[in-house]
């Protein structure tokens, strides 16, 4: 069945206008506290009002989501959502110990009775910076930490592992995961080089920062690996993550757009500093299919292009409806990550309850279709 | 033969075709002696061996079942034994199992000796350390030549305490 998962990257104060690492002069922490219990707030509430999964992402050294350890803060939400599965979306594992990261999700599965969903993900170029990993070596680092981090959960008994970038003599992780044989693992596909790893080795597919064209493009290169690997991928297996605004009417939603303008925007980790960006994008970063996939990060668009792209949905419940139908229809995704499209306090909780009763309902009872 | 005082014994597959890149890395170190599993000079070898001075024994493949054999008639000339992607049908009891160091070297992409066989070869082999190597198939000798002279070498040189690392992590003084 179709399901709704709700990110919320809530933060107040601070912005990364002025550069990634962003300085901390404009800190303040009751303003970051203030965020956390948003965030948790809105979870909570999307639980309450029927999303199938929450979300959280990874992001370092700026006031994009205050989430640099996900695993921390799906720690609290283990105690406070109730239902709904919880989504790392995800770890940056190319960057960390995946025996930590193995360990840290078994716990949170544990925690939570079974409702880990798995995200991996290499992490926004920027990233590269945080822990100091070479971005030209992330793919290797990534694909070799998600396959270790599967081992480490399945493996029943001790072992060791010598890698290409990690080197273990014994691994024994407990708690071990509820979920067996480990947790769905989602991974970003968007590139031509993943979608054929994540076909290849039957991990999911989770597509943001992208628009319709290139993701169906993605999902229909995930297919043709997962066909030769001898397995087909169901909706279940592809995840959209794309912004929503659902207000009464058309008009409404627009003018909340409009007024959300007036606002400080939370800008782009990649974009606040694009001499970095630029030369990781020089060390091969982006892979084969590099100027599509950079221009992924670095595209602008209007609000009407965005619409058409797929990036964004706005609008009325019927008018949203439309959209997701469109949306679904074309990717064959059959799960959507929503992220609020923009922070209005009321605005959004009244937009995540329209979409949760208006749209979702929908979505669910129109599978066949 | 005269003596294997020191050197490492290598119990190959029958069809193991020239020189492993890998027994030739190990060679800088140490002498290596390669043999096809079932010649006679292995038949020949057990019931002298236990007068041929300490070695360390490996046995690849369908060579680990001769390598097993050698191990029990050796006693403690044979210091320690290393198996990689062995092929043992059935799985000899534990009982019958070297009461010795062992390193279970697996591929992770090795489609006859997969990383799930792991558990049952230890059950059987109670003192093996099994160590995974990323992205090799059966013949891991050829596929991650760096990756398994490492571990193989640190395994040579301390035995067991090789889980413990002694390579320094330090960057700079």
């Amino acid at each position: 069945m179709f399901q709704a998962s709700f990110c919320s990257p809530v933060f107040y104060g601070g912005s990364v206008a002025s550069g990634w690492p962003t300085p901390a002069d404009g800190y303040l922490a009751e303003e970051a506290a203030r965020s956390m219990s948003t965030s948790l707030a809105q979870f909570k509430l999307a639980d309450e009002l029927g999303y199938d999964w929450v979300a959280l992402t990874e992001h370092h050294f700026g006031p994009f989501s205050l989430t640099p350890n996900p695993t921390v803060f799906a720690g609290a939400m283990t105690q406070v959502v109730k239902r709904a599965k919880i989504a790392l979306l995800g770890s940056l594992v190319p960057m960390l110990n995946p025996v930590r990261v193995a360990e840290e999700v078994a716990m949170l599965d544990t925690m939570s009775n079974g409702r880990i969903v798995a995200g991996m993900l290499r992490g926004t170029p920027n990233e590269n910076v945080t822990y100091n990993t070479n971005p030209s070596e992330s793919r290797s680092r990534f694909e070799e930490a998600l396959l270790l981090i599967r081992e480490a959960w399945t493996q029943p008994i001790p072992f060791g592992w010598q890698g290409r970038f990690f080197e273990f003599r014994a691994i024994s992780i407990w708690p071990r995961p509820v979920q067996q044989p480990h947790p769905p693992i989602f991974m970003s596909g968007s590139s031509p080089e993943s979608a054929a790893f994540a076909g290849r080795n039957r991990v999911s597919l989770g597509l943001a920062v992208t628009t319709l064209p290139l993701a169906t493009e993605a999902v229909s290169r995930y297919r043709a690996a997962a066909s030769e690997a001898g397995w087909t991928p169901t909706p279940e297996h592809v995840l959209y993550r794309l912004g929503f605004h659902v207000a009464d009417s058309d008009e409404q939603a627009h003018a909340d757009f409009e007024a959300s303008h007036a606002r400080r925007q939370r800008g782009s980790p990649v974009l606040a500093n694009q001499a970095l960006e630029a030369t990781i994008a020089g060390t091969g970063y982006y892979g084969a299919d590099h100027a599509r996939q950079g221009d992924r990060v670095r595209g602008h668009f209007e609000l009407a292009d965005r619409l058409e792209l797929g990036q964004i949905m706005l609008g009325s419940p019927a008018t949203v409806l439309a959209q997701a139908q469109r949306i679904r229809r074309q990717l064959g995704a059959g799960i959507f990550d929503l992220i609020p499209a923009f922070e209005l306090g009321d605005r959004t909780l009244h937009s995540m309850a329209m979409f949760a009763s208006k749209v979702l309902p929908q979505l669910r009872d129109s599978d066949h279709v | 033969m005269s003596s294997l005082k020191d050197a490492v014994l290598w119990l190959r597959p029958d069809d193991a075709a020239g020189v492993s890149p890998l027994a030739e890395r190990l060679a800088q170190d140490q002498r290596v002696v390669t043999l096809a599993a079932s010649s006679t000079d292995v038949r020949a070898l057990a019931a002298v061996s236990p007068d041929l001075g300490q070695f360390v024994l490996i046995g690849q493949s369908s060579g680990a079942e001769a390598a097993l054999a050698l191990a029990r008639a050796a006693g403690e000339a044979c210091a320690a034994l290393i198996l990689i992607a062995p092929v043992l049908a059935p799985l000899p009891p534990a009982e019958a199992a070297p009461d010795m160091p062992i390193l279970l070297l697996l591929g992770t992409d090795d489609a006859r000796v997969p990383p799930s066989a792991a558990a049952a070869l230890c059950a059987a082999l109670p003192r093996a350390h099994p160590i995974l190597i990323y992205g090799a198939g059966h013949v891991l000798d050829c596929d991650r030549v760096e990756a398994v002279a490492a571990v193989m070498r640190d395994f040579i040189a301390r035995r067991d305490k090789f889980i413990v690392r002694d390579a320094s992590d330090l960057l700079y003084p």
